[in-house]
């Protein structure tokens, strides 16, 4: 989030977050330190690694569980 | 007040309480009355319950019957400000601001109340639990300086006497970080051990319940009150549960302690270090075998919980970004719930991904060891209004260094407690942490109390100056 104009505005837009431009470049600016761990993260190869969470399709139906 | 054990534990507390030596009452008076001198300055309390008195008079009446509920009957504890409660208002640190909350009691208050304890008040939160400055509460060593958070009201109540323990939450640290920065235990459970039900969600796969308390026995006897299944939290679990209360003074001879040597060392100040390293001396003196070891798939770690702390918070937000109540929010948090929006689910279910692994790792390092120890945070009390500070030699944001040392932890769900080491030379307490293999609560308890036993840290009070 490196330009508040360009391909990267409509990130906000895809976001579906409707900012003024004071946010989006405060935004952006917030958004830097995430960008550059996310980055970090994104090298990693997890091809063969499930994600953590736990699908549960069956909750609705334990007892006491929620949808 | 006479009759009250210089303590102030509930370990203290509850014999005599039980024995009729010391009345709910006068307990709650002693409290209520520190309220009253230091909270004008330290401001961690957000609301105080009206029938508490009657609470207090209702289990003296009990007590004076037999009817002794368990250490925790006639104890006064305060609850953050973003645990429901039927008869006190919950605004998670945002007043006033177009959100309203039932009126109903969380687990955690349901089960408090049904021990007997005497639900004091509510303790402010960095708002919706996404901070660790807490503002405008004030530390109790120092009221110059921050008491860490999002937990920050709870540890900072405890730390001052104005109640005898508190319950917080810690979705990346929130109880472990003010704990340690206001020389108190702090202990997240394991994931799923204490209900959420009732809870403001922060996200929902990080976050944890949990207590803080004056010292381990007090953390043990608040952790059996609330473990339990609760099918109203689905990340509840049905595991056995053990008397961790009784368990306490078993030796930790033999007991193997890993130390991971990156990243929980990697940047510390020099007075968190040398009081982490004369504690793990003292650890591996009193027969633990120390084992050092490396993971250094940490390295990745901060994407991960920004994914998924970041993506969760917009997510349980949504209402408030789609109405504009967001414009109300504190600008740090606003900001922060905003970019949630920015996170891809690509980053999202990669950062789960590496959760898997991370957790993988550990379960291979708890072949080896019974539990991690290292420092609770890297840095202690900083001083209020500074976005940055000095830790081994380079400036760093105060945010960004407070809860690295401590995320892992909710990424992995293992159980984690922050105990009292020491102090550094400004006289700010220092935080140990010690983490544990999932639902093995029993080891963390037991090194933790061990530590404790031998040293005088936890007897510590601050000196406290009236508003």
């Amino acid at each position: 989030m490196s330009q508040d104009h360009g391909g990267r505005v409509s990130g906000f837009e895809i976001a579906g977050l409707d900012l003024t431009a004071e946010r989006r470049a405060a935004i952006a600016t917030a958004y830097r330190d995430v960008e550059t761990a996310l980055a970090v993260l994104r090298r990693l190869d997890l091809t063969d690694v499930p994600p953590m969470i736990i699908f549960d399709p069956m909750l609705p139906y334990r007892p006491g569980g929620k949808s | 007040m006479s009759g009250i054990p210089r303590a102030r534990t509930i370990e203290a507390l509850a014999p005599v309480l039980r024995a009729g030596h010391l009345s709910p009452v006068d307990l709650l008076e002693d409290c209520l009355d520190r309220v009253a001198q230091f909270d004008g300055r330290l401001a961690a309390f957000v609301a105080l319950a009206d029938h508490a008195r009657d609470d207090a008079r209702a289990a003296e009446r009990e007590l004076r019957a037999g009817h002794w509920r368990g250490p925790l009957h006639g104890i006064p504890i305060a609850l953050k400000d973003n645990y429901l409660t039927h008869d006190l208002p919950t605004t998670a640190g945002a007043p006033g601001i177009g959100i309203a909350f039932p009126r109903i009691d969380s687990y955690a208050a349901r089960r408090l109340r049904q021990a007997g304890a005497i639900l004091v008040g509510k303790t402010r939160t960095h708002q919706f639990a996404w901070g660790t400055t807490t503002p405008p509460t004030r530390n109790p060593w120092a009221p110059d300086r921050v008491p860490g958070g999002s937990s920050g009201g709870s540890a900072a109540a405890v730390a001052a006497g104005m109640c005898v323990a508190a319950l917080g939450s810690d979705t990346g640290g929130s109880i472990r970080i003010p704990a340690s920065l206001c020389g108190v235990v702090g202990l997240k459970a394991t994931f799923g051990r204490i209900s959420r039900a009732g809870v403001i969600p922060h996200s929902w796969s990080l976050d944890h319940a949990g207590p803080l308390t004056r010292c381990v026995a007090d953390a043990a006897t608040l952790l059996l009150a609330l473990v339990g299944y609760d099918p109203a939290d689905p990340g509840s679990v049905d595991r056995p549960v053990a008397n961790w209360t009784l368990a306490l003074d078993q030796p930790i001879r033999g007991l193997r302690i890993g130390v991971c040597r990156n990243h929980f060392f990697d940047s510390n100040q020099s007075g968190v270090e040398q009081a982490v390293e004369a504690a793990i001396r003292d650890l591996a003196a009193a027969g633990a075998v120390i084992t050092d070891f490396r993971l250094p798939l940490l390295d990745f770690g901060l994407g991960a919980i920004f994914a998924i702390e970041l993506a969760s918070s917009a997510a349980y937000h949504d209402r408030s970004l789609r109405d504009g109540i967001v414009a109300h929010f504190e600008p740090d948090v606003r900001t922060l719930v905003e970019m949630g929006r920015l996170v891809s689910g690509a980053d999202y279910l990669k950062a789960e991904q590496y959760r898997h692994r991370l957790a993988r790792d550990f379960a291979d390092i708890f072949q080896k060891v019974d539990v991690v120890v290292g420092p609770t945070t890297p840095l202690t009390a900083w001083p209020v209004d500074t976005p940055s500070v000095a830790i081994a030699g380079a400036m760093e944001s105060v945010l960004a260094a407070s809860w690295r040392l401590t995320y892992p932890y909710n990424l992995t769900g293992m159980p984690a407690l922050s105990v009292p080491c020491g102090f550094d030379a400004a006289g700010m307490p220092i935080g140990l942490q010690i983490a544990g293999r999932p639902f093995d609560e029993m080891a963390v308890l037991r090194v933790a109390h061990a530590y404790e036993r031998d040293h005088d840290w936890s007897d510590a009070e601050p000196a406290l100056t009236a508003a």
